[in-house]
This record gives C-alpha cells, structure tokens and sequence, in this order.
C-alpha cells in the first residue's frame, strides 16, 4: 500500500471532492465545540479538534434506528442502511473505539443494522494534533493508530502523510490527484509524531497495566469507592452516553393511528439508568429481587407463528471487515506538532504539551479555516 | 367493540395542553378513528356523563374542583392527566409558598372577596384521586400524547420515560448548559420532551416532573462544582416542581 | 395462560430451558421460556404470566393470531449430557416449574436413560399450582419421586405445608450421583443451594435459570449482563459452580 505526501492545497481540493462526491463525515466546528457532521466542504473540516461531542460510534450505531416496519397486515421487513460513506478525521482512540465495536457487533451472531453501515464505511484516521484537556489515549495504549482504519493522514511540518494500509483506502487516496512521494524525512518525523503522542496524550496516569484493569476491577466489586460515586451519581448517564466503547440499546415499537403499521426502533440505553435492569414485573435485577411467583392458570389456546427473523437475523450479516496488515514505521527525528499550546499543565512536571489544546473560538466569525488543516 | 368514549375535562390551567391535541392538524382524524370524544369543552358543544376515559388538564385549587374531579373519577374507567398542572402541579404551585388571602388580594385585588374567587393551596390530580397515567409536559408533546392513544387503544402500557433530560441532551449533542453557567434541571428532570429548551440554548425548567428518586447529593455536587447553590437549584425547580421555597410579593 | 405456537413455514427445534423472543409488532418483544417437551419441531409451548406491555398484549391475542419469534436462544438443562445415566432432581418453584416442565418431559420420555427422577414443586398456594395435570401424572409414576408443598395452605388442601426445602430431606438423593436442575425465584435458590450443600451435593451438579431483562436475545443490547456474563448468551442455565462467587448473581 501506499504512503504520499499532500501538501494543504492538495489536500483541500481532495476533500472539497470527495464531500462532493461523496457522503463524507467528519469533525467540524459547532458553537466552542466539535462535533462529527456531513461535511459539504474542506474549509469546515477540523483536523485541528480536540475532542467531539459524541464520538463517530453514532454512525455505525445510531443514537435513535429503525430496525424495522409493519405494514399494515403486521408483516415486518428489516431496514438496513447500506448507504456507504467516508469517516474522516478519526483520532486513534476513536479508531480503537470503533475496533471494540466491531468485535461486539460483527462477531459471535453478527448485528445485520451495524454491519450494513460498517461494510459501507470508509475510515479516514487522523493523528491527534490538539489534545483533549483530559485526554488518557497514552496510557490506555490507544494514542497511536497501527490498525482499524483504511487511511492515516499524519499532520508533518504543515503538510501531512497519507498511509494507505487497505484497497479502499488506497483508492480514496487516488482520488487526491497529484501526490508526492513521502521522503524518508517526512516519515522520520511522522515517526516523531508518534513517540509524543505516546509521550504526551496522558492527562491522566494508570497505575497499572490496561490488561490488568478487567482482574481489578472484577476483585474490586465491593470497594468502598463504587459507594462513594454512587453517592454523587444522578444516573444521568451522560458518561455512558458519549463513552465511545459504551454499546447497549434499547428496542421499542411504535405504531401508526391505524394499530398495525409502525416501526422497530432502537436507541441508546445506558447501564446507569435506573430502569435498565427493570424485568417485566418491575422489580430491577439489580435491587431486591421479589418472586417471579404470581402464577396463572393454564390454559390452552393456539397461535401460529411467521417465522419472523425481525431484527434482521445474524443470518443476514455480513463477515466483519478483513483484518488489516501493520506496516512497522520506524527511524525518527525532531518533532513536528504545532506548538500553539493553550499553557495547559501536565502532572510529573513534564512541560507543556507540543499538542495544540484546541477549541474552536464560540462563533468566531473570523475563523479561518484553513489555519486549521 | 365501539370506540372507547373519552372526555376530556380542565381545571386550573392555560388550557394549552387541550389545544395541542386540537392541533394535532391531520393526526387527529387518526385519533378520532381509534376513539370518540363525547366531552370537550374546548372543540366540542355535546356533553355527555357517560364516558371510559377520561383526560384531565389543570391542577386543584378550590373545594368544588376536588368534588368535580371525584365524580369524574368515579365514572371513568381510566383517567389520565395531561400536562404539568394535572401531573406535577407545575406554575399553579408557586402559590403555596403564600398565605392564600395575600395571594387572593394580589391577584384579583378590590374582587377578592368575591366568593367564587375562593383559593386554596394547588393539587396536581393524584394528591386528589388516583391517576391512571400522566403525560409530562408544559405543555404535553404531540408525539407523546399520540403514542399514549394509541397503546392504550392497544390495551398495552404506554412507554413513559423516567430517565433524566440529560440523556437526550447528548443524543442530540447539545453541551451541557451548567458548561455555560446556566443553571439547568435537565440532571433532575424527567426526559421524554427530546430536550428541546437547553437545544435552543436554554435550561430545562423542569415541566415534566422530577426523575423517579432523583439523587439529591449528586445535584449538590454538580452545584458545587459550578460555583452555584442548592438555593440557586431550588429557586429554578420552583417553577413547576415546588410546593414552596420562593418569596411571594406582598400586594 | 398457556400457548401453543406453531410455525408456518420450517420448525423451530430447542431444548429444555431454551427461550424464545416472542414479538408483536407495534407492541414489543420479550423473551418466554418454552415450556413443551422438545424434538416436535412443529410447535411448541409456552407459558406466560401478563406481567408487561407484551405479555399483556399476548393475553389478550385470539386464538389463530400470528406473532413473531426469534430464537431458540440460551443455554440448555443438561438433560441430554451431564443428566444422563445420573440420577435427576427438579426442584421448581412458582412458575419457574414452566422452563423445567420440558425438562421434566425430556427425562421422562426416555426414563431407562437415568437413574432416580425425583421433582420438587412449591407454591404460594393450591390456588398457584400450574400444569396440575402433568403434576397428578408425575405423582401417579412409581419410577418419579413427586413432592410437592404449598407455603399457605387453603381448603381443600391436604398435602405439605411449608417452603420448597422442607422437601428436600425426603427426596431420595445420592449425592454422588444426582444432577440438580433447578428453577424458581433468587430466594428459593439461597435456601435450596444450602440444602443441596449440607447433603453434599457439588456446585458442579447443580443448574439453575436465572432470569433477567433479556431484550435482544443474542448478547448485544447489554440488558441482561450479570457482570461479564449475558443471561441469554451465557445462560440462562448457568451450572451454580460458575456463578456461585459472582455478585450479582443469585
């Protein structure tokens, strides 16, 4: 696969075409924030973010997604979105976010509505170039992308590398025209990008290894500290909601004022709601649990059955997307990040960070866009 | 099978509930194909005491409001509240941090005294009879009260929401208003509204009630953190969902 | 109320505490548990209390409706393996009998295949008892041990009084042979898992349903996590030794 060199120019006018071209999302201003959207041209396109409001887990597995519609005889049919798109600007742990998903979904019984969108995904991953006040990507080990994606775009002395480690990727990349060959200076440098971003995409310390945390936390169910967050939490689930590795839904029907037609709908639902646990005699699973026991007397009657596969059975998925190949980088030189930082501290007296802290200015009208590419 | 005859009724309110089921525009030949209303003072000339549900805006104010409610009770076989003021109280509450008279003077001033003017401290409908099933809201969502119809027409429960207004914050990625010194009752605040007021860069005032069981300390914590009080807190909540805590302006 | 469920086109095979995700459309889906004797492949049964949106629906469906079902889903009674040639204990409590009824049928279908069959059934009350026929059945065999109790008695009942582990002394159990399956609310299995213990029972012979809030059936939606395992996935017969040190749990 390749690995080119786009200069802004080059760069802007391959995106403004494939925005054209194709549906394309990707991270954009909104207000003082950013937040994932159709993107209709470069000038929006904010590879300078820090952090979005809810991570790209929203288009494989939509916030609110019909799953399927009755017709008015109470037939059902499966709704799948096959329509495909490109996913641009992802940051590495978003990749990684998206890698767990994939394990979840696409491999023991395999969600049809979550592969039809992934089959059609083209992802466009993005070196972290601001980071996030909060950022912990480093000590998770998921600062630096080497999978899970079909493009790498690395930001290197204001121009970027474009690594193409897929035949899709490597066929977005074609589109981009005119490409220079990335010298073995760039990818030094590239290599420089990645080491800090190791170094320095921790805001927070784990005192232990990532592999480590299920064991502890399995050993730690009766620790005193679960009490203590219980006590200051509003089950608001908020921290659920945006986690980018946070999956569970919920099914709900609904109906036309006919009664028969109507739709299967499923949105996001979140283990630290009261109600998530709730069996259907209303006691939680997850508080005393009362006896099941309030019999009935049986009696016969006959039903047949369709041989319903609503949602659309494993049946109808796709294989999970081909395992991708990791090209090593390797030699390394002096660093290339923006130094614009926002005098953000680091713990252990490191100095400040060579990311950007970006945030994009509360309705700037002067923003200027291109300074963010 | 006839169509379930429903009734519906007001008590103390703007009557604005009432009016989003007038508009609900084409959905309401679809409502009228699954039931018949055979009382609606706001649509309708007939009135009729026979009835098998019964839908009840408004909240209790006045002695003859608690008797009339009753009766209607008593003939209904489900009876169902619509709107802040007949599931939580809502604005109508603020008074009951007063003295009734002072509230009677300043309102209706030289008329006071009139006896049909008569007040006394505000009642959502279930501090009064038993409510079946309550649709949130100041007012009540079209959507909401449609799928509420329509479960019931199909003998099932209807859904109704008991998860904070947060959670639709951020399915629809509106930044949290405490981000921008507000103070929102989104934390608190039963959601299902699809949170339309912090979108539109308000706060939540709180119109559909509070969360079942919502956790105190956590809000004054969230207070703390935002350099704000529990009184600031309590002052918003005051609106719709507090039988006090506010000073009443002296006449 | 009891449904038969018959597939228009194709069967639908499964084994003892096997479920299925029963769904109407605009009303919802929810997770039943089969209660027929399997290998009839052209319908089964099943047993539902109107506790929900769903079941509620169902209980109001004429006969001859159609509904949909997904599944079967979640582990199995080990009435095809660990059971066989062992002696088998049922202990059901409420309506936990239904899931276990199949089992029931399962054995005793191919009774020569295990040693002693011994089933334990408590109720609330005379009034709760389910499938009575299948109970005077199994209390007529003079190759089952049939006990059951009633925690309130009411005229005309003349049998035991008391909770479900008043039984369990009297049933003829070796404990070095005996594969338990049981199903009932948590506070049956607490005091029942103690009594299978002091006998000498080990947590390896021991299988027991758990319920939870399955909603997709297939490991997915999250609802039924009990730490790291999914009710519908890993469950929900778990064997005792796999779940005994799990909160949460039981």
């Amino acid at each position: 696969m390749s690995i080119g060199q786009l200069d802004v120019e080059t760069l802007c006018a391959w995106v403004d075409a494939l925005a054209r071209a194709e549906t394309v999302y990707a991270p954009q201003a909104r207000g003082d924030r950013f937040v994932y959207d159709r993107l209709r041209r470069a000038e929006d396109l904010r590879l300078d973010h820090d952090v979005t409001l809810l991570p790209p887990k929203k288009y494989f597995l939509p916030p609110r997604e019909r799953l399927a519609q009755f017709d008015g005889t109470g037939a059902a049919r499966s709704v799948l979105d096959e329509t495909p798109f490109v996913l641009f600007g992802v940051h590495p742990y978003d990749v990684a976010a998206i890698a767990q998903a994939d394990a979840y979904y696409l491999k023991e019984n395999p969600d049809a509505h979550y592969a039809a969108r992934r089959r059609g995904a083209v992802i466009v991953a993005c070196d972290v170039q601001a980071a996030s006040s909060s950022v912990f990507a480093a000590c998770m080990g998921t600062a630096v992308a080497r999978e899970g994606f079909d493009l790498l775009l690395t930001r290197v002395d204001g121009a970027y590398v474009a690594d193409a480690r897929t035949p899709a990727g490597e066929a977005l990349l074609a589109r981009a025209g005119r490409l220079s060959k990335a010298d073995a200076v760039a990818l030094g440098r590239r290599e420089q990008v990645w080491q800090d971003a190791l170094k320095f995409l921790r805001r927070h310390e784990l005192k232990c290894r990532p592999a480590d945390l299920p064991g502890l936390l399995t050993r730690s169910y009766e620790h005193a500290a679960w009490e203590k967050r219980s006590e200051r939490c509003h089950s608001c689930a908020s921290c659920v909601l945006v986690c980018p590795s946070c999956f569970c839904f919920d099914v709900q029907d609904d109906t036309g004022w006919d009664l028969c037609s109507g739709e299967r709908c499923r949105r996001w639902d979140a283990c630290l709601l009261r109600d998530f646990a709730l069996v259907a005699d209303t006691t939680s699973a997850r508080t005393a649990w009362s006896a099941i026991v309030t019999a009935s007397t049986a009696r016969a009657s006959t039903c047949t059955t369709a041989s319903a596969s609503w949602p659309a059975s494993a049946a109808d998925a796709a294989s999970p997307p081909a395992p991708r190949a990791l090209p090593i980088p390797s030699s390394s030189t002096t660093p290339c990040w923006r130094t614009d930082h926002a005098g953000l501290r680091l713990r252990r007296g490191e100095g400040p960070l060579p990311f950007a802290a970006g945030r994009p200015a509360a309705q700037d009208p002067c923003h200027r866009p291109r300074d963010a590419l | 099978m006839g169509k379930p005859r429903v009734a519906i009724f007001d008590f103390a309110c703007c009557e604005g509930c009432q009016l989003q089921i007038v508009n609900l525009e084409e959905d309401i030949l679809g409502l009228l194909g699954l039931v018949q209303p055979v009382e609606w003072r706001e649509a309708l000339s007939d009135r009729s005491d026979e009835y098998d549900i019964a839908i009840v805006e408004g909240s209790i104010t006045r002695a003859e409001d608690e008797e009339r409610l009753r009766g209607i009770r008593k003939r209904a076989k489900l009876l169902i509240a619509l709107g802040a003021c007949a599931t939580i109280g809502g604005v109508n509450k603020l008074k009951n941090a007063c003295d009734m008279e002072d509230v009677r003077r300043y309102v209706y001033g030289r008329a006071a005294a009139m006896p049909h003017l008569a007040t006394e401290p505000t009642r959502a409908l279930d501090e009064v009879v038993k409510v079946d099933y309550k649709i949130h809201g100041c007012p009540v969502s079209r959507r909401e009260l449609g799928a509420v119809v329509r479960s019931l027409a199909m003998g099932v429960e209807p859904v109704i929401p008991n998860y904070p207004v947060c959670v639709e914050c951020k399915l629809r990625e509106t930044v949290c208003r405490y981000e921008y010194n507000e103070v929102c009752l989104g934390v608190v605040t039963r959601g299902g509204c699809n949170a339309p007021c912090p979108a539109g860069g308000g706060w939540c005032y709180g119109c559909r009630g509070l969360v079942d069981d919502p956790n105190v300390n956590a809000a004054r914590d969230v207070m703390d953190k935002y350099g704000r009080t529990p009184a600031d807190l309590q002052r918003r909540l005051a609106l719709f969902n507090s039988p006090g805590a506010v000073s009443c302006p002296k006449s | 109320m009891l449904f038969e469920v018959r597939p228009e086109v194709g069967r639908l095979d499964y084994m003892p505490g096997q479920f299925v995700e029963v769904s109407l459309p605009g009303v919802g889906e929810a997770p039943i548990s089969i209660c027929s004797a399997p290998g009839r492949g052209e319908s089964f049964q099943m047993l539902v209390r109107k506790t929900g949106r769903l079941t509620a629906a169902l209980h109001a469906l004429p006969e001859g409706a159609r509904l949909g079902v997904r599944g079967p889903y979640g582990t199995r009674f080990p009435v095809g393996d660990d059971m066989k040639g062992r002696d088998a204990l049922f202990v059901a409590g409420g309506i936990g009998l239904a899931p276990l009824r199949s089992a029931i049928l399962y054995v005793l279908e191919r009774r020569a295949d295990y040693g002693r069959v011994t089933i334990l059934y408590g109720t609330k009350s005379p009034a709760e008892r389910l499938f009575t026929r299948d109970l005077a059945a199994w209390a007529a065999r003079n190759d089952v041990q049939f006990l059951e109790t009633v925690d309130r008695a009411e005229p005309p009942w003349t049998g035991n009084v008391g909770v479900i582990t008043t039984l369990i002394p009297r049933a003829r159990v070796d404990p070095a042979r005996v594969v338990v399956a049981a199903c009932g609310p948590p506070i049956m299995y607490k005091f029942v898992l103690v009594s299978l213990h002091a006998l000498g029972v080990a947590h390896t012979q021991i299988f027991v349903s758990l319920e939870r809030r399955m909603k997709c059936g297939v490991g997915k939606c999250g609802h039924c996590q009990i730490n790291g395992l999914y009710a519908c996935l890993d469950g929900p017969v778990f064997r005792y030794d796999r779940i005994a040190d799990m909160q949460e749990a039981i």
